[in-house]
């Protein structure tokens, strides 16, 4: 589904963070936030999921508003699926009842979850896996099974937290590929953030760069290296 | 708010868990041993099958500064009191706490020990005399009287109770520093005596021979050398302190009549019955007495004078008297 | 989950006001209106001058000889090559005895050096008596020493052993690292256990009770006892716990000021390493011998001596071993029973509520960041701080005649005493949690409390049941509150070995006492092997 972002902002005491921020993110649609960190862009990103409260501006997703001056849809009713930069896998949960627990949290029936995390897995190459416990399994396994998690609910919206940034280098553009056609074959709508501009450059249908809490720009990976907006930009993406 | 009401629910739950019970309540502070108190518990309820009998038992003294501080908030939760230091029922009786009972069950009893106007009657005379271990002195080498202790050959030996905590000590104290003064205790200081708990304390100290001497029931004597005969008892020279131990009944009690039947029940033949098994003279001149000891009559005639005199004159003295031997004995 | 923060808050509120606050300002209003009183009569007294001389004395040289040989110990075993199953076997042995109260190891130490009966004096005749000032700090000084060593072992796990490698590299001997490098390093941590260990041994009782009493010397905690249960001078006792409570005041605020700013962890910056462990030498050696005497001297022997003890049919005959204590004291004492029941039912009850309110505190605290939970926590601190005898007493005063013969006044003290225990399990360890994993479960749908109940509590279970043991533990055998508390049907097991002990029959208070630390050494090992060893002790 689409989002919407509009005149977000955040401050936290007297500082601004997050700067009237203002983007939409097309259904199907992979969007990057990039910048240097303390950029803003996960306090963007927390402030889509619910898990910060805006300070002003809207969120819409779908035809859905989340969150304006006087609402605010705590992050459990949202829908939304996320993938964090620490994975959050449960350690007493094994691979099975992580990504299992939406679905048992929206009480469905055991052999429906039982096919749905089956499917999962797959998606993500890890089936056989599923008694293992987090700890029992590779950085690049924990962060397929945080992909599986996410997406076990069907969310509506997908964000996804520096997710390769624990990985080596070498492991991160396999898992760069194998996200991509995961974005394309089950069309998810995505939020990326991310401080790394190959990965944007890579993976972004379009991408939106922030500095000291301002939106500077916002387009395609090629508008952006062609037509940077200023030095800024230019000296980023370089 | 719907938490704040499943909280106070589980909380009032643990009320709830307090048990009620049926029928009249008859509370007993008592100065008792343990199982004389079961005893006298198995008798009560199967005379009195609806009353339920609780009882406080402890040391005369700690049930006395039990009562003084309910009293301090209130009333008393004890109907009835039966503890060994005679004084301080005279102090409640000041207070007016006690409730005044002409009981037929007590009119045969000699003047000193009933109050005149009724406030409490003796029920059993508990003796203070000496103990020692005999694998540490022989008969011999024994002490024969009180005056003895202060001899240098009992040097670190001696051991008694404290009028702190025991009121049978209370009261041996009282007669000690009438009779032989408190230069008599300021020596026992100065010869390494001990004083400190109550009577089964002193027991415990002479049976381990970490005390092999002390100032000690006769009734705690003849108990102990039922599984230990080699502690053994002298009747002091002076003669031994008998500490008539009353019976009253509060006048805050809820239940006045059932009351006054149990104190009556204390008097009869099988409450008298009873005492014999925590080897305990009775007050009744006709009644046997404990295993090996000399009856009541016997008991009475070598025993410091009691009248009640000494007992009003001692009550006016009782708090200098605490006085006098905590300086003396316990600092 | 707020809400559920909120409305607990309003009960841990509650029951602050109604078991801290309150009482302790009804019992200070009181003392200090107390007519009649001569304060200057009362502290020119030579026995309340020598009662707060001895509860200085004991407080202060229990403090520094523990401080001092904890020190010293954990130094070594930490410094040189040991085997690791003699360091560990002699770490628990040592800390253990923090796990059982005090009055255990003063009525472990009458058996085996009361005059002229105790156990030992078979073998020394002329070893100097138990009872006395002195042999109350030897007692207390032990104790402390398990104390001391846990206060300490955050110092040595935190410790960068590689600024003594640097020494060792320039030339100097591992005893001068110890003195020029470690000890002056250590200070800080030192004057704070030393303070600490000040303040509990300044609120004991039971052992200068057991032990100090009988030779006629007093301390201010059994000063205020023998005011309340002999002397019914209350405004007497009133003014003595002003004086303990200001003597602890002191001693509490020199050690945050020592402490301020300064975490364990902060203590030096660098990575905390072991230094390059030294092969042990002969002093070395001489020092491990020591040590392994201290820890059968504190812990093994007095322990050893209470088992004895409560198989003898005999005090005085070591040969006489036989059942009948124990057959004595589950058939024949009918109070042996209603004791156990009232402890454990107290305790119990207590630690589950303190355990709930410490962790949905705990949660207020770091997740919420509430300003009222870190209050709660902080109001539970003071209570911890304070000595029974103050709670006790303040309980007393406030509810004369209501509820003073319940369990209720008996749960209050304890759990003002000892709730403490769980929210300072709990929160650091809710605070090592990652947010994140509970955020993960909102993103998947779970509700906050969903999340609360499903991944934060199963996560947080080895550090739940710490904090239920922690708080269960000493208030099962608890007895400075309980001597004063204890009414009619309402005894409980700690007041009932001292009155065993002290009046009756020490063999039977044995009994008692061991099947206690039987119990609490049975539930530690548990929690141990549970938690793989990262709580328990």
């Amino acid at each position: 589904m689409r989002v919407k972002v509009e005149s977000l902002r955040k401050s936290f005491g007297s500082t601004p963070v997050v700067d009237n921020v203002t983007f939409t993110v097309e259904e199907g649609e992979l969007v990057t936030l990039l910048g240097p960190s303390g950029c803003g862009k996960t306090t963007v990103l927390r402030m889509v999921a619910g898990l910060e409260r805006p300070s002003g501006g809207r969120i819409w997703v779908g035809d859905r508003l989340f969150s304006d001056e006087k609402s605010f849809v705590p992050p459990h009713q949202r829908g939304i699926g996320m993938v964090f930069q620490s994975y959050a896998l449960w350690p007493h949960r094994t691979v099975f009842k992580n990504i299992a627990f939406p679905l048992e949290i929206q009480k469905h029936p055991r052999d429906d979850i039982e096919a749905r995390v089956r499917e999962v897995l797959g998606a993500v190459a890890l089936e056989g896996l599923a008694e293992r416990y987090p700890h029992e399994l590779s950085g690049g396994q924990q962060q397929r099974v945080a992909v599986a998690r996410a997406i076990a609910q069907k969310p509506t919206v997908l964000l996804m937290d520096e997710p390769l940034s624990n990985l080596d280098a070498k492991l991160r553009e396999q898992m760069r590929r194998e996200l991509k056609s995961l974005q394309r074959d089950l069309k998810l709508t995505m939020l990326y953030v991310t401080h790394d501009r190959l990965e944007a450059l890579e993976l972004s249908h379009r991408m939106a760069i922030l500095d000291h809490g301002k939106l500077i720009q916002i387009g395609t990976p090629q508008d952006v290296t062609e037509n940077p907006a200023n030095d800024f930009v230019a000296h980023f993406i370089e | 708010m719907k938490y704040l009401v499943s909280l106070v629910a589980l909380f009032s739950l643990f009320v709830g868990c307090t048990k009620k019970e049926q029928g009249p309540t008859i509370w007993i502070y008592a100065s008792f041993y343990n199982h004389v108190v079961q005893e006298y518990d198995a008798k009560l309820k199967a005379k009195f099958p609806n009353v339920n009998f609780r009882w406080y038992q402890s040391g005369s003294e700690n049930i006395a500064a039990k009562v003084n501080s309910e009293l301090l908030s209130g009333k008393t939760q004890a109907d009835l009191i039966l503890t060994a230091d005679l004084f301080w029922y005279e102090d409640l009786k000041a207070k007016g706490v006690l409730l005044k009972y002409p009981s037929p069950a007590t009119s045969s009893l000699a003047p000193q020990f009933r109050d005149p106007e009724f406030a409490w009657a003796v029920s059993r005379v508990p003796a203070m005399v000496i103990a020692y271990h005999s694998d540490v002195y022989g008969d011999a080498q024994a002490p024969k009287s009180f005056s003895d202790l202060v001899q240098p050959q009992f040097k670190n030996k001696v051991a008694m109770g404290s009028p702190l905590e025991s009121g049978t000590t209370f009261t041996t104290v009282a007669q000690l520093s009438r009779k032989l003064g408190w230069d008599f205790f300021k020596k026992l200081r100065a010869n390494g005596a001990i004083s400190a708990g109550g009577n089964s304390a002193v027991m415990a100290k002479i049976e381990t021979k970490e005390r092999p001497v002390g100032i000690v029931l006769l009734e705690n004597i003849i108990a102990t050398r039922r599984k230990n005969p080699k502690i053994k008892w002298v009747f002091p020279k002076e003669g031994i302190v008998s500490v008539p131990s009353p019976i009253a009944i509060t006048s805050t009690t809820s239940n006045p009549e059932l009351a006054k039947q149990v104190y009556d029940y204390f008097f009869s033949k099988e409450g008298q019955e009873v005492l014999l098994k925590g080897d305990h003279h009775g007050i009744f001149a006709d009644a046997p007495a404990p295993e090996g000891a000399p009856d009541l009559t016997k008991l009475l005639a070598i025993s410091l004078p009691w009248n009640s005199t000494i007992l009003h004159e001692v009550h006016r003295e009782r708090d200098n008297i605490k006085k006098q031997f905590t300086s003396i004995m316990l600092e | 989950m707020r809400a559920l923060v909120r409305s607990s808050e309003i009960l841990h509120g509650t029951l602050l006001a109604l078991g801290l606050v309150c009482p302790l300002a009804l019992f200070f209003h009181k003392t200090l209106s107390f007519e009649n009183t001569d304060i200057v009569a009362l502290f020119s007294s030579p026995a309340i001058y020598n009662a707060t001389l001895n509860s200085l004395l004991l407080s202060l040289l229990t403090a520094l000889f523990s401080t001092i040989l904890a020190f010293v110990f954990s130094w070594i075993l930490w410094r040189y090559d040991w085997s690791p199953r003699l360091v560990r076997a002699l770490s628990i042995t040592m800390k253990t005895p923090y796990l059982l109260p005090p009055f255990f190891f003063a009525m472990g130490w009458i058996a085996l050096a009361a005059p002229s009966v105790g156990y030992l004096r078979a073998l020394y005749p002329d070893l100097p008596s138990i009872y006395g000032m002195s042999g109350t700090v030897f007692v207390m000084t032990l104790w402390s020493l398990a104390f001391a060593m846990i206060q300490l072992q955050v110092f040595f796990s935190q410790f960068p052993g590689h600024l003594e490698d640097a020494a060792i590299l320039c030339g100097a001997s591992p005893l001068q690292t110890f003195f020029r490098i470690t000890t002056p390093l250590a200070r800080p941590q030192l004057v704070s256990c030393f303070l600490l260990v000040s303040v509990s041994s300044l609120a004991a009782f039971g052992v200068p009770a057991m032990l100090a009493s009988p030779d006629r010397a007093y301390v201010l905690t059994t000063r205020i006892y023998q005011s309340i249960k002999s002397d019914q001078n209350f405004s007497q006792a009133g003014w003595l716990s002003l004086l303990l409570l200001v003597i602890t005041i002191v001693l509490l605020l020199l050690q945050r000021l020592v402490m301020k700013g300064r975490h364990a962890a902060a203590l030096v910056s660098g990575k905390a390493s072991r230094p390059a462990v030294l092969r042990p030498s002969f002093h070395a050696k001489s020092a491990m011998a020591l040590i392994c005497f201290f820890a059968v001297i504190a812990s093994v022997l007095p322990c050893a001596a209470l088992v004895l003890q409560s198989f003898l049919r005999d005090r005085s005959d070591v040969t006489s071993i036989s059942l009948e204590k124990y057959i004595y004291v589950f058939s024949q004492i009918p109070d042996g029973w209603i004791a156990l029941s009232n402890s454990l039912l107290t305790a119990s009850v207590g630690t589950i509520i303190a355990t709930f309110l410490g962790l949905v505190t705990a949660y207020g605290m770091a997740r919420l960041h509430l300003r009222s939970s870190s209050w709660m926590i902080e109001a539970w601190n003071i209570g911890f701080a304070l000595p029974g005898t103050i709670i006790a007493l303040s309980l007393l005063v406030f509810y004369a005649g209501s509820i003073t013969d319940t369990l209720w006044i008996l749960g209050f003290g304890y759990l003002i005493k000892y709730g403490a225990f769980s929210a300072r399990t709990l929160s650091p360890a809710l605070s090592a949690l990652s947010k994140e994993l509970e955020e993960a479960a909102w993103m998947n749908g779970a509700s906050p409390r969903q999340a609360f109940l499903k991944i934060v509590v199963p996560l947080l279970k080895p550090a739940i049941a710490a904090a239920l043991l922690l708080a269960w533990v000493p208030m099962l055998s608890e007895l400075t509150i309980s001597v004063l508390l204890v009414g009619v049907g309402t005894e409980t097991l700690g007041a009932l070995i001292y009155r065993l002990q002290e009046y009756a029959d020490p063999g039977a208070a044995a009994v008692l006492a061991v099947v206690v630390a039987l119990a609490t050494l049975i539930l530690n090992g548990a929690l141990r092997r549970v938690s793989k060893g990262s709580f328990g002790i």
